[in-house]
Formats: structure tokens, C-alpha cells, sequence
């Protein structure tokens, strides 16, 4: 049984338009993923392909429109409050900014510390212990707990969010952007945790990143999307590989490579469309440089291509319609 | 450039030494905290501070910028060398619109008959789409990218002939990073300036500028032409950083370097990368090595380069 499961998740806001009308712009529009115990995913796309939207869905900080985020067989929003406090310590989430989302007046350990006291899992007198194990898993020093988070360099910081996720031993850790605000060299180092705690924890991970580069030393599978669709989803190798929806060769080609000069896909240099509905037709359209008359007119869903591969693209389905 | 702080005297650039030329894009590289951000401020005398002291000299087109007179420096900065930073959102007024603010760079540094005729033709020259119209737009209208590009356009307003780019890609989509690249490689060519590229991801170095200069705690470490560096990298922060770049395709662990940059008030003995370094010996960790001349316009601050390449 997966740990979690969206189907078919929809999430609609009404938005008003440049010119005072209001129009409803679909930040997720369909999107189905499954997260089986200690798998790792990664999910890719620029910013307004809804990744971040769907990761907050996922843990129920959003409501969806439709469809529904299944926790062991129960739909999230009619968990009661016992189960949903139980979920939260099975599903916990790291965010791109550290810095905002530790409270500047607290202690590294006592903002640990506050999350084993408010899931209440820890006894008041080993709490102190606990915060020192969790600091020591994610390579801190113990004297660091009565520091505040100013203190610390951003990469200490990402740690610090981690050890907070960690307090509540979640099956399913959600880190959006992780690494996005850091040095390269400190990257690795947090990528290279996350990895480590994934094994030792058999932890599943849900990674968000705008760099596909990133996602392939930590995750098997990928999920790419574009304007709140899923366009193409598959095993690492083979999406990184040999990707198949033209968006995903974009988004490829895009990645600076210091072993390359440079081979940019035409699609890459077109702005990104403004995130009105495309119409009936393919999300990609307006930026696709392999554009054919039923893309404008139809939408192509996912379809298998491969082993556990999909692609939602027209062009790799024939002359189907 | 020395400043106090509480934790003592921090010297946060030290002999730092480039040249850059017309129409050429030199790269300054490194990690938070190396000095290149201040590096680049200094360049127009930007910094400022209790307890500020400097050394050493800036030439622009051959002529000393210590010279000139506070009145002078002003058509300097942001003038014949303008900034684009790494955060647009933060650097342009939310309450105006962008052909005001494109327009008071024009009005600030060039008499020119119409200026609103000058600001489209500022717009319609970095990209941005729809200029007549676009002109009454304010910053939050835009995109990320698209805001950098007003950026951009505030930048050679002035007509510059240095154009120092801090970052100006990490707030932003690797796709539109390349659209933006495109787009300062296109300008610079058009009007023959010369970029100071400053980054810390080697891998946008590699297409976009000529030579590179890496940073370390406050010195140039390794500095070359681009091909030369990437390909035969000497200095081991220099092989780190280029192992640390994330590439598509790779699986396993990521290759990163341990430890961390030193507190600038507590530069270790030696080489500043000793403690960091898996070559490091005594010799490294009490006589700091100079920048040593390699081959082909490369230079080299490590004792063993030549053993290690």
C-alpha cells in the first residue's frame, strides 16, 4: 500500500484579471502521484508548474478542488483530529528558506525541542537528549542547541530544518527547494544527508527542485511538470537519459554544464506563458518547438511509453487521436 | 579591504588583483563569504563602513578612480559601471512604474530629446515584450525574468562600459537563466562592454565568460582562461568547486568539499583552504603559498599545483 497517494488532485483559485474580470486559473489541473514507503521522487518544474502547490496539498495545507491525497485507504480531509496530528508526525516538510522558517528568537534547541513537546512523543526529561541525538544525525554540534539561528551559516540552517522534520521520525519527508539558496559545495552536503537518512531511516522522500540536476544523486523516479499538469514521469535514468516530452529536453538542456559548452533547446529561450488556461489543447504549446495542429486543439494525457515511463505528449502517440 | 567588527579586524579582500577588458566577460567565482561581492562594490567605491580600510587601486580606462571627485564618482556608479543584482524584486521601487524607473537612469546620466522614446527602445532592446504599453506597468506585473530584464535595461540606461552582473540568475528558472545569459552575451557584443560575472556556480562559467578568477576567503585562488581552468584545474578548492556542480545524469553521492569556509576574523595559518584541503601538509599549514604562474595564462595559489595536475 502506497504511504500516499494523490488521485486525480485539482486545486482551482479565482484570480483577477489584468483587465477586473475574474477568471479561474487551475494551479494543479489532474495530477496523480503515488509514494510508496521509502521511495524516493523527485519533482521537477519552473516556478507556476505547481510543484510546490501540490507538495502543500499532499500535506493537507491546501484543500484540493477535487480529487482527493489518500492516507492508508482514508481521504486526508476527513481524517478527525487524532488521526490528522498522527499524520503530520508520519508526513513532515523542509522548505527552501530556512531562515524564514525557523523563529529568529528561539534556540536551535529549543525550536527542536518545541516539536517534541508539542506531539508530546518525548518525556520532558530526555528531551534535552533527543535534541542532541537529532543534532548529532544531521552532523551539528551539540553546543550548538543554545545558539539562535542568526548564528549560523545557510547550509547549518537547512540542517537545523531537517532535524526539526526528523524529531517526529516522519516516513515521508516533503523537501521543497532544499538546496535552492545554497553554495554548491554546501549542496552536496545537504544532498548527501538527506540520501544517508533516507537509508538509515528507510524514509520516502518527496524532493522539489527547479534543477533537474539535483534530483538524480537522490531520487530513482521523477515527476516533471509544467503549468500544474504532470508532462512526464519515470524511472531517473531513463527521464534523465532519454527524455521524452519536449519540455523535459528543455528543462535538460537548460542546465549549466561545466563540461559543455553549451546546447540549448529553442523552447528554453521562450519566455514562459502567462498561466491562463492554454484552451483545450497541450499546456506547452506556445513553447514548443515541435508544435502540430492537434497539440493547439486537444490534450494529450499521460500515456505509457516504457517501464514504468509516461509521457503526456502527442507526438510520441502516432497518429492516434 | 580591512573592516573592524566586533570579532576583530576582518580583512575580507586581500590583494586582490584583474584586469577586464572591452567586450569580454570575466567571471569571479566562489562562496558565500569569499569577497567577490565586495570585491565587485568596490569597484566604483561602494563600500562603506566603521572601521573601513582599503589599499590598492581601481583604473578605468587607464585613469586612477581615486582621483576623481565625489561629484565625478557619482556618474560613475551606476553610471560607466552599473549594477544588476541578484534579487530584482528587492531592487526596483513597487510603487512606480518600470518606464519611470528606466527613465530616472536615463534622466540621471544622459541628456537625451525624449526620454520616453529612449526607455521603449531601453525595453525593446532587453526583451521585454510590448514596450509602449508595457512602460506604464509596475514591477509586480512582471515575472521573475522579466524583472531582471528591467534591471538590466536600468543598467545601460547610463550606457555603461563596465556592467557588473552580482548573481543575476540564482533567483531564477535554469530556462530563463539561459534567456538572460543570451540576452547579456547579445549586449555585450552590441556595446562592447565588459562583464564582471559574479558567481558561485562554476557551471555557468564554462558558456558564458572567457577568463575566470576563483576566490577563496578573501584571495584569488586560481585564475585562467575558461577552457584552460575547467579542463587542467589546479587548485584543489578549484577541482572541489567543479566537482561540486551538479550534472544531469550522474547518480551516487555528490561529490562536495568538507568543511567549511573559515570565520573571516579566524583565517587559519598557511594556506587559507588547508583545513578543507586532502592534500594538505605542514608545509601548507604554516607557509601560505603566492599566486604561482601555470601555463597558457593560468596562476595557481597552492604549494603542490604542479603534483596535483
Amino acid at each position: 500500500m502506497p504511504l500516499l497517494e494523490a488521485i486525480d488532485l485539482t486545486v482551482r483559485y479565482t484570480v483577477r484579471g489584468a483587465a477586473g474580470g475574474r477568471r479561474d486559473f487551475s494551479a494543479l489541473d489532474a495530477v496523480s502521484l503515488r509514494v510508496g514507503p521509502g521511495e524516493r521522487i523527485g519533482l521537477v518544474g519552473e516556478s507556476g508548474s505547481g510543484k510546490t502547490t501540490l507538495a502543500k496539498t499532499l500535506i493537507g495545507l491546501e484543500r484540493p478542488s477535487s480529487g482527493s491525497v489518500q492516507v492508508d485507504g482514508q481521504a486526508l480531509h476527513t481524517l478527525d483530529a487524532v488521526q490528522l496530528a498522527q499524520f503530520r508526525r508520519q508526513v513532515q516538510m523542509v522548505f527552501q528558506d530556512p531562515m524564514g522558517s525557523l523563529n529568529p528568537r528561539l534556540t536551535v534547541g529549543a525550536a527542536i525541542g518545541e516539536v517534541l513537546a508539542v506531539h508530546r512523543i518525548v518525556a520532558r526529561a530526555e528531551r534535552q537528549q533527543r535534541v542532541a541525538d537529532l543534532l548529532a544525525t544531521v552532523g551539528l554540534d551539540l553546543d550548538y542547541a543554545g545558539r539562535y539561528p542568526h548564528e549560523f551559516s545557510g547550509g547549518q540552517r537547512q540542517r537545523i530544518g531537517i532535524a526539526r522534520a526528523l524529531a517526529l521520525e516522519p516516513h515521508l519527508l516533503i523537501a521543497d527547494e532544499p538546496v535552492s539558496a545554497l553554495d554548491v559545495s554546501v549542496q552536496a552536503q545537504v544532498l548527501n544527508l538527506l540520501s544517508d537518512l533516507c537509508d538509515a531511516r528507510h524514509m520516502a522522500l518527496l524532493l522539489v527542485a527547479h534543477d533537474l540536476a539535483v534530483v538524480n544523486y537522490v531520487c530513482r523516479r521523477v515527476v516533471v511538470m509544467y503549468l500544474g499538469r504532470v508532462v512526464e514521469s519515470g524511472p531517473v535514468e531513463r527521464v534523465f537519459g532519454a527524455p521524452a516530452h519536449p519540455y523535459t529536453i528543455a528543462l535538460r538542456a537548460a542546465v549549466p554544464d561545466p563540461d559543455r559548452a553549451i546546447a540549448r533547446e529553442d523552447a528554453s529561450r521562450e519566455p514562459q506563458p502567462d498561466p491562463a488556461p492554454p484552451g483545450e489543447g497541450c499546456p506547452f504549446w506556445p513553447r514548443c518547438p515541435r508544435v502540430e495542429h492537434r497539440c493547439r486543439v486537444s490534450r494529450p494525457d499521460l500515456a505509457p511509453v516504457g517501464e514504468g515511463h509516461a509521457v503526456a505528449c502527442w507526438r510520441l502517440r502516432g497518429n492516434e487521436r | 579591504m580591512q573592516f573592524g567588527t566586533p570579532d576583530g579586524v576582518v580583512r575580507a579582500v586581500d590583494g586582490v588583483d584583474f584586469d577586464l577588458r572591452a567586450d569580454e566577460t570575466l567571471a569571479l567565482v566562489g562562496e558565500s563569504g569569499c569577497g567577490k561581492s565586495v570585491t565587485a562594490l568596490a569597484l566604483a567605491r561602494l563600500v562603506a563602513g566603521p572601521g573601513l580600510r582599503t589599499s590598492g587601486r581601481v583604473e578605468l580606462d587607464g585613469h586612477d578612480m581615486a582621483a576623481l571627485s565625489e561629484h565625478e564618482l557619482r556618474s560613475v556608479r551606476g553610471g560607466t559601471i552599473a549594477y544588476v543584482f541578484q534579487d530584482p524584486a528587492s531592487s526596483l521601487n513597487p510603487v512606480k512604474t518600470v518606464g519611470s524607473q528606466i527613465g530616472e537612469m536615463v534622466r540621471l546620466h544622459r541628456r537625451v530629446p525624449d526620454v520616453q522614446a529612449e526607455v521603449v527602445a531601453l525595453m525593446q532592446m532587453v526583451g521585454l515584450p510590448d514596450p509602449a504599453n508595457r512602460y506604464r506597468a509596475f514591477p509586480h506585473e512582471f515575472s521573475g525574468g522579466m524583472q531582471q530584464r528591467v534591471m538590466i535595461a536600468m543598467a545601460l540606461a547610463s550606457q555603461p562600459r563596465v556592467l557588473v552582473a552580482d548573481e543575476p540568475t540564482t533567483a531564477l528558472d535554469v530556462t530563463i537563466q539561459a534567456q538572460i545569459f543570451d540576452l547579456l552575451a547579445a549586449l555585450r557584443r552590441r556595446l562592447h562592454m565588459g562583464i564582471l560575472l559574479i558567481t558561485h556556480n562554476l557551471g555557468l562559467v564554462r558558456a558564458n565568460a572567457e577568463r575566470v578568477c576563483v576566490m577563496y576567503a578573501g584571495q584569488i585562488v586560481e585564475s585562467g582562461p575558461t577552457e584552460r581552468l575547467l579542463s587542467h584545474p589546479g587548485h584543489p578548492y578549484t577541482k572541489g568547486l567543479l566537482a561540486s556542480v551538479p550534472r544531469v545524469g550522474r547518480t551516487g553521492r555528490m561529490p562536495g568539499i568538507e568543511g567549511q569556509v573559515p570565520h573571516p576574523a579566524r583565517l587559519p595559518t598557511g594556506c587559507r583552504f588547508h583545513p578543507r584541503c586532502k592534500w594538505a601538509d605542514d608545509r601548507c599549514r604554516l607557509e601560505a603559498p603566492d599566486l604561482d604562474e601555470a601555463d597558457e595564462g593560468q596562476s595557481v595559489r597552492c604549494h603542490y599545483w604542479k603534483q596535483l595536475t
